[in-house]
């Protein structure tokens, strides 16, 4: 045990003089969780706000309709709106979307109120730029507008046809009066809607001044992906020692084959768990993650999970012949396992397939395990069935790693 | 000649490396396939699951019927997957991850909607869940906005022909009967209709998206190990050898930077050609601004890579600086991310990075069939930072 322990500390020791270590264990996985957290904070709006989605709008129209829709849109605060005017205005707006500038345009056209006054359907033109995602959810927000347009103008079509449907047709001065009136009735009814919609999240539910979700996904995420590709990278240092002799000149000395396996796997686990707890800390207190009410289901978690990404390590060094190979195969590996396991977007949205294939190996088990604590709100034994499948995993690589290690 | 040979020697050494094979094209083919196949495989993203609960009070069968109805309409939309469930049943599935939200079907709903009496509609949410529960939720929000229209101005008809005539019963069962079907043309076309300009754009193709914004990431890291050997030929002593044969220093530059140059063009041809072939991606129908942007492309990464061996002591430090370089310039570049999902603060970062303008040029030929002068702007901002990096490299390389 004295042994392993000196190796470990002698290894710890050359990891601290190298000082571009710290950076890739440390700052470069801040980096990271700092620019994801704000990126897929509040849907991307990045500021803490609810996300508005940015619309360009030319108004062609110059009756009262066109006017009417363009103060509800102003007023809608998911809409970051951009009016341009004049009579290239159309053109103008179609160009914006094209050159990417901007995401999404509606045009109303020049006979909107004309067609809406007859009685007839009028059309407004969307543009979206197909390269870009969020038009679709700008198009929604302006049909939810639209629709409120649309039940105006619907009352007031149905009174005169009901009217006329029940007795005959509307007497010319009349219909002016049931229109206003109908209008009025739809005014008044939809200040206070009868049918309303309350959303509760289940689980803990975030804390009153926690942040949005964005650095409650994208800290776990990058702690766990942090630790697996510099891990797996470390398995470059079990290649150089055997090509440089090191390893085999160990082997003279009065020190069995275990002692050096365990403290390859020693001196690794020890790094990753120095680095997850870093993270875990600054995530806490920088980035206000809320890691969940249990600080043991927390460690059960990251425990196995460094032991399972230590173990491949040592396998990975134990079956690479060269350092490139081994740099290659961490970096195949890693980035692989990243984005299975769900660091890079959530598994929930992925096919059946992909999930499976994600639950195959550590990081999905781990992201879960995360989400677990995280969202849910689970303690120790929430998180054991996912602990022991992170387990069950440090102790395969860690027998093949023991299976295979060589020293020359 | 003898600049072309060294980068012809070079070349060759790349290319049978199989390891550098792994950066050039297996792992950006790889990522693109995985990214497929989470977003825009044939399966397509997996279903939303959440459940209906009748409202808890209703023991009519008639409410688990018409629950149960609604359960099989929606199961009939292909992304989703409904069930019924009661309250109990819900709040355990859906706090424990296996159901993404449960809806919880008000007592009084058709009052609400044919009345105007208060009632709410409530979601419940898996907390870990974020974009299918954000799903469901939407949909109901959609279908409380449509069912209160509907509602209103059912009643707004209702009510403004009572206040006119006094309706009887056999009217209002008359009124009633014509404005079902009166709401339901009329809501299939309603007055104001948005039509798309974009129909004969096709969604957007996730391996097209993404092709090239890995193509940009894995060619910087092809790059910088190419740049390293400038370093490696120094520290194992084969540049001082070269140095005693009839080659200037000029030329040693000059080999290494066209070896470069020529890397980065093979890597960017195949895996535009890996694209279409794997992935079917069409790059537009305009091959020769495809080649130029490429072309350009590959200029702007190994001038960058070698602008960072240039400053760079040692290949170690051409490791370290480089990666951390590349990493933070693809990711805020959009060569990880959409970077039009981030915000606007951040968007404007991008701008000074290669990533984004090199991904950019690709994206307009690939989804605005853009032709060279669609992709003016990049080509000339690509190729000027180029430029920029070459001019840099060398004068920093001369003085060593």
């Amino acid at each position: 045990m004295k042994k392993v322990l000196y190796i470990i500390a002698h290894n710890l020791r050359v990891l601290r003089s190298d000082r571009s270590a710290f950076f890739w264990l440390l700052a470069m996985p801040l980096v990271f969780t700092f620019v994801l957290g704000i990126m897929i904070r509040d849907g991307g709006g990045g500021s803490g706000e609810p996300p508005r989605y940015a619309l360009t709008v030319a108004n062609l129209d110059e009756g009262e309709h066109g006017a009417a829709l363009l103060e509800a849109i102003e007023e809608a605060d998911e809409i970051d709106l951009l009016v341009v005017e004049g009579p290239d205005a159309g053109a103008e707006a179609e160009a914006l979307v094209e050159d990417g500038d901007r995401s999404a345009a509606l045009v109303i056209p020049a006979d909107f109120s004309a067609l809406l006054e007859a009685g007839e359907g009028a059309a407004l033109t969307f543009h979206r730029n197909p390269e870009r995602m969020n038009p679709l959810v700008t198009r929604q927000a302006v049909e939810k507008i639209v629709s409120r347009l649309n039940v105006s103008a619907l009352a007031g079509a149905g009174v005169l046809e009901g009217y006329e449907h029940l007795w005959g047709a509307v007497p010319e001065e009349r219909a002016p009066e049931l229109t206003a009136r109908a209008d009025r009735f739809v005014e008044e009814a939809s200040e206070t809607p009868p049918l309303t919609v309350r959303v509760e999240t289940l689980g803990r539910g975030p804390e009153e001044d926690a942040p949005a979700m964005g650095f409650s996904h994208s800290s776990p995420a990058m702690a766990l992906m942090y630790v697996l590709l510099n891990g797996l990278m470390a398995s470059v240092f079990l290649v150089t020692e055997r090509r440089e002799r090191t390893l085999m000149r160990l082997f003279t000395t009065p020190v069995r084959r275990s002692t050096i396996i365990v403290a390859n796997l020693g001196w690794r686990f020890v790094v990753g768990m120095i680095q997850i707890w870093f993270l875990i800390g600054f995530g806490a207190l920088v980035f206000r993650v809320d890691w969940g009410d249990s600080p043991v289901g927390l460690l059960a978690v990251t425990v196995t999970y460094v032991a399972a990404v230590a173990g491949l390590s040592v396998l990975i060094g134990s079956v690479a012949r060269t350092s490139r190979q081994a740099e290659s195969l961490s970096l195949v590996l890693a980035l692989t396992m990243c984005a299975l396991g769900g660091l890079w977007w959530p598994l929930e949205i992925t096919p059946r397939a992909y999930q499976r294939v994600g639950h195959m190996i550590p990081t999905g088990w781990a992201m879960d395990a995360m989400h677990n604590l995280i969202s849910r709100g689970y303690t120790l034994a929430g998180v054991a069935p996912q602990a022991l499948v992170l387990a069950g995993f440090a102790a395969a690589f860690t027998v093949a790693a023991v299976l295979t290690f060589r020293h020359e | 000649m003898k600049a072309l040979r060294i980068a012809l020697k070079d070349l060759r050494i790349r290319l049978r490396d199989r390891n550098t094979l792994i950066l050039m094209l297996l792992l950006p083919v790889g990522l693109t396939a995985v990214i497929g196949f989470a977003f825009g495989g044939d399966a397509g993203i997996s279903a939303v699951e959440f459940l209906l609960v009748s409202p808890e009070e209703d023991g009519f069968p008639a409410g688990d019927f018409l629950t149960g109805a609604a359960a099989n309409f929606l199961s009939q939309i292909e992304i989703f997957d409904v069930e019924v469930a009661t309250r109990e049943e819900a709040t355990r599935a859906v706090s424990e991850g296996e159901k993404s939200a449960a809806i919880l079907v008000p007592e009084g709903l058709r009052e609400a909607i044919l009345e105007g009496t208060p009632a709410e509609v409530v979601v419940l949410r898996d907390p870990a869940s974020d974009i299918k529960a954000g799903i469901v939720q939407s949909v109901v929000e959609r279908f409380v906005t449509y069912a209160s229209a509907g509602g209103i101005v059912g009643r707004a008809i209702f009510e403004t022909l009572e206040e006119e005539r006094p309706l009887t019963d056999g009217e209002r069962w008359q009124l009633t009967g014509w404005m079902l079907r009166w709401m339901y043309d009329r809501y299939r076309e309603p007055a104001i209709g948005i039509q798309a300009a974009d129909t004969e754009v096709e969604d957007v193709n996730v391996h097209a998206y993404f092709a090239p914004s890995f193509a940009v990431l894995f060619l910087l890291f092809t790059m910088l190990g190419s740049a390293k050997s400038i370093h490696e030929e120094r520290e194992s002593g084969t540049y001082d050898r070269l140095m005693t044969a009839p080659v200037s220093r000029a030329t040693f530059i000059g080999g290494k930077l066209t070896g470069s140059y020529l890397l980065a063009a093979v890597q960017m041809l195949i895996l535009i050609l890996l694209g279409s072939i794997v992935f079917g991606i069409r790059w537009g129908s305009h091959p020769g601004a495809v080649v130029v942007m490429a072309l350009v492309t590959a200029a702007g990464a190994s001038s960058l890579a070698v602008l960072i061996a240039s400053i760079a002591r040692t290949g170690s430090q051409v490791d370290n600086v480089g990666t951390a370089v590349i990493l933070v310039m693809s990711l805020l570049g959009g060569s990880m991310w959409p970077v039009e999902q981030a915000p606007a603060a951040f968007q404007n970062i991008a701008r000074f990075t290669f990533n984004y303008w090199a991904h950019s040029g690709f994206k307009k030929l690939v989804f605005l069939d853009a032709g060279l002068a669609g992709i003016a702007q990049e080509i000339a901002i690509v190729g000027a930072m180029s430029i920029v990096f070459f001019a840099l490299s060398v004068r920093l390389l001369s003085r060593r």
